[in-house]
């Protein structure tokens, strides 16, 4: 049986960085002549990553501890982008009824899939109606 | 069932209001009489792709037809007023919200809020290592050591819950003699919040396979609020009580995982010098659970006006909570009182003090004799927990706020907090237990030209033995021998012979950060607007590595009417934050 030995700790000091970008716009068109419109969205990407985590061994005997950590830090990347589109329009039907109609989409893109899997989806709605003030 | 429950609750207050409403409408036929609102009806479908977790966090998203309803109805006569809002999308996104007024005399409101919110899911992927032991034939790596592996029980559950909150408040106008010089109010609140659904839940082994097991654990809370007070208006004096009492209930079932037989990692053999380490191993146990819990608090203020238009303002307030499960009890205490005073017409001052303490009852750890039995074994690792919550507070600010001319002002403030943590230190050279936190902070802001207007604030903050975790990162080498243990070889180490000395945090102990902003308009058709926000923070008290941390936030937005008929908006904001941390890896031979 060999000795148990305890050589401490490899360790590193390693850089966290996150960026945030976020675009967003909208319009308001109306009304003119009984129609309106309105536009709004957004795009926002997020990035999450530490740099690459060169651990310095505590002890020169250890070689069987000589891992390969060049990579490891990309498993925690994180990279998301999201863009989402929203619309309605409006068309007055009389002094105090108006009909309106809408769509929308949100698509979130997951670039770095890892910790929770491929986190990408994407939702599109349309949706009608009537309003009627009083 | 539940759900009819809370359906009866939204609809009978709303219907409540609506019946007054239409009695005000009926009765009154003055011409401030007014009932309006609008009602919208209509349909939605949706297409969903992939996980729609994070594209619609908060949302129930069904692809089929969903009607939609919208109702708003706002009615006034006289001195009463009310407004009633209903929004149904499905089942799981509905709003509805009541108002009511009746003079000054009574004032009522309700509102439920009813959505999704979805969770994540972490595959854990992470945890798969077997460790090195050699080469093989071909020359390639070779695992068959240690390992850490993982094992998801639920690889296709899709997790989350309902969240429903419901809230309702009456104000009522104490009836007094008519000149009696005096305003008394009193006011009853409830609130209730439900969570239905499921979660993630992660059984951890340890010392048998380094084995992380991931659960599907149901969820079924329910929160419940209670708040009554009274308020009194004197020339010159103000007071306020309130009481509060809010349960905390647990309804779900409690999730077991089932803890592996503990064994030699990489050979399986030696269960009986494995177990004797552990405190439990083999047996099917509950974990992840949410204690019920109670908490009853009262709080009083009180505010005076004093001559040349000072006055001063004070508050006590006393909460305790305790633990349904183990009994256990956290009390905590807050005072403040503070000045205010306009020392010139140019310039006023305010000075505040407040005093905060929480005490947490400690708790006897009772463990089994460690290695019970075994050669060298039997020592004894009972404890009592000292909670890390206990602590006193004090907070000091001065502000001072000086017109340098009309539509400049400068403001100064310099706060200091102190935070005394009776069971945590804070030193690594010594056994201080106290945080000094000094900021000292200056904003001017002002009319530069004509509409432009813009503000500049810099802050320094400067913090004595910030929060760390004292000698909690890396461990010390202990290589060759160490205290031979009775009856053991004098190279075998355990556990509670291993010694960490690296101490590592977060928190700076010197700050500057710095706000820019720039408010101003073309005409009377273009706004815009920007923004810089800079921080650098640095901790070089700590013994493992100096922590930094930066940050930049620049942003800008503007809104441009072309016409009566167009409105435009748009912006820019982006923030990147770079710090660091201390990794450390354990190696060891065995």
């Amino acid at each position: 049986m060999g000795a148990y030995e305890h050589f401490g700790s490899a360790s590193d000091v390693v850089d966290y960085e996150t960026e945030v970008t976020t675009f967003h716009w909208g319009a308001e068109l109306g009304p003119v002549r009984g129609w309106g419109l309105t536009l709004e969205g957004a795009w926002t990407r997020s990035m999450g990553s530490f740099s690459t985590i060169d651990l310095e061994l505590p002890h020169e005997v250890v070689a069987i501890a000589d891992y390969d950590f060049s990579e490891v830090n990309t498993l925690s990347d994180l990279e998301y982008t999201q863009l989402e589109f929203h619309g309605r329009g409006t068309r007055d039907l009389t002094e105090n009824t108006s009909f309106y109609v809408g769509a929308g989409v949100v698509d979130f893109d997951d670039d770095a899939v890892w910790v929770y899997g491929n986190l990408s989806g994407s939702v599109v709605y349309t949706r009608a109606g009537i309003e009627a003030s009083f | 069932m539940s759900r009819m429950i809370w359906m009866v609750r939204l609809v009978l207050p709303v219907a409540g209001l609506l019946f007054a409403t239409g009695s005000l409408a009926a009765e009154d036929t003055e011409e401030a009489d007014m009932l309006s609102g609008t009602a919208a009806i209509g349909g939605s479908v949706s297409h969903v792709e992939g996980w729609i977790g994070r594209a619609a966090e908060y949302g129930l998203v069904r692809e089929p037809l969903e009607s939609q309803l919208d109702l708003m109805v706002n009615g006034r006569s006289g001195f009463d007023f009310m407004e009633v809002r209903l929004d149904h999308l499905n089942e799981a996104d509905q709003s509805a919200r009541a108002y009511f007024r009746s003079g000054p005399w009574v004032r009522a409101e309700f509102d439920h809020q009813l959505y999704q919110r979805w969770l994540d899911h972490d595959r854990l992927q992470n945890v798969q290592f077997r460790e090195w032991v050699g080469f093989d034939s071909t020359g390639a790596d070779r695992g068959g050591g240690k390992m850490v592996t993982h094992e998801d029980t639920d690889p296709f559950g899709r997790y989350g819950f309902e969240h429903s909150e419901t809230k309702s408040r009456v104000d009522l106008l104490v009836p007094l003699p008519e000149d009696t010089p005096a305003v008394l109010k009193m006011h009853a609140a409830l609130r209730d919040q439900r969570r239905i659904g499921s979660r993630q839940g992660l059984g951890v082994d340890h010392c048998a396979n380094c084995h992380v097991r991931s659960h599907a654990v149901a969820v079924d809370e329910l929160t419940r609020d209670a708040r009554v007070g009274l308020d009194g208006t004197f020339p010159g004096v103000a007071v306020g009580y309130e009481a509060t009492i809010r349960d905390f209930n647990n309804l779900a079932a409690a999730p077991t995982n089932r803890y592996m037989e503990a064994r030699h990692p990489a050979n399986g053999g030696s269960a009986a010098e494995f177990g004797s380490r552990l405190i439990y191993d083999n047996e099917e146990l509950e974990f992840s659970q949410t204690p019920d819990s109670e908490k009853i608090g009262h709080a009083l203020r009180a505010s005076a006006d004093l001559p040349h238009n000072q006055s001063v303002r004070g508050s006590m307030a006393f909460a305790s909570m305790e633990n349904q499960v183990t009994g256990l009890e956290l009390k905590s205490n807050s005072s403040s009182l503070g000045w205010y005073a306009p020392i010139t017409k140019r310039a006023r001052v305010s000075v505040n003090v407040t005093r905060r303490s929480i005490e947490n009852d400690p708790t006897d750890i009772d463990l089994p004799l460690y290695r019970d039995g075994r050669a060298g074994g039997g020592q004894d690792f009972d404890w009592t927990r000292l909670s890390a919550y206990n602590r006193e507070e004090w907070i000091g600010q001065a502000r001072a706020a000086y017109a340098l001319r009309p539509g400049q002002n400068l403001r100064m403030d310099w706060r200091m907090h102190t935070t005394d943590r009776d069971h945590v230190e804070l030193d690594p050279d010594g056994s201080d237990t106290r945080t000094t936190k000094n900021r000292l902070r200056a904003a001017w802001s002002g009319r530069i030209r004509g509409s432009t207007r813009s503000r500049v604030e810099v802050e320094y903050e400067k913090t004595s033995l910030p929060f760390v975790n004292v000698g909690g990162l890396c461990e010390e080498e202990i290589g060759g021998t160490v205290e031979s243990i009775p009856g053991q070889p004098n190279d075998w180490i355990y556990y509670f012979q291993r010694e960490r000395y690296g101490t590592g945090g977060n928190l700076p102990t010197q700050a500057v950060r710095a706000r820019a902003q720039l408010n101003g308009s073309v005409g009377s058709r273009f706004f815009g607007s920007g923004y810089v926000s800079v921080a650098s923070e640095k901790n070089d008290d700590l013994n493992a590595y100096d922590f930094e941390r930066s940050v930049l936030s620049p942003g800008v937005s503007f809104v441009l009417v072309p016409s009566q008929h167009a409105a435009l908006n748009g912006g820019m904001a982006y923030s990147r934050i770079e710090s660091n941390a201390k990794i450390c890896a354990t190696v060891m031979d065995g």
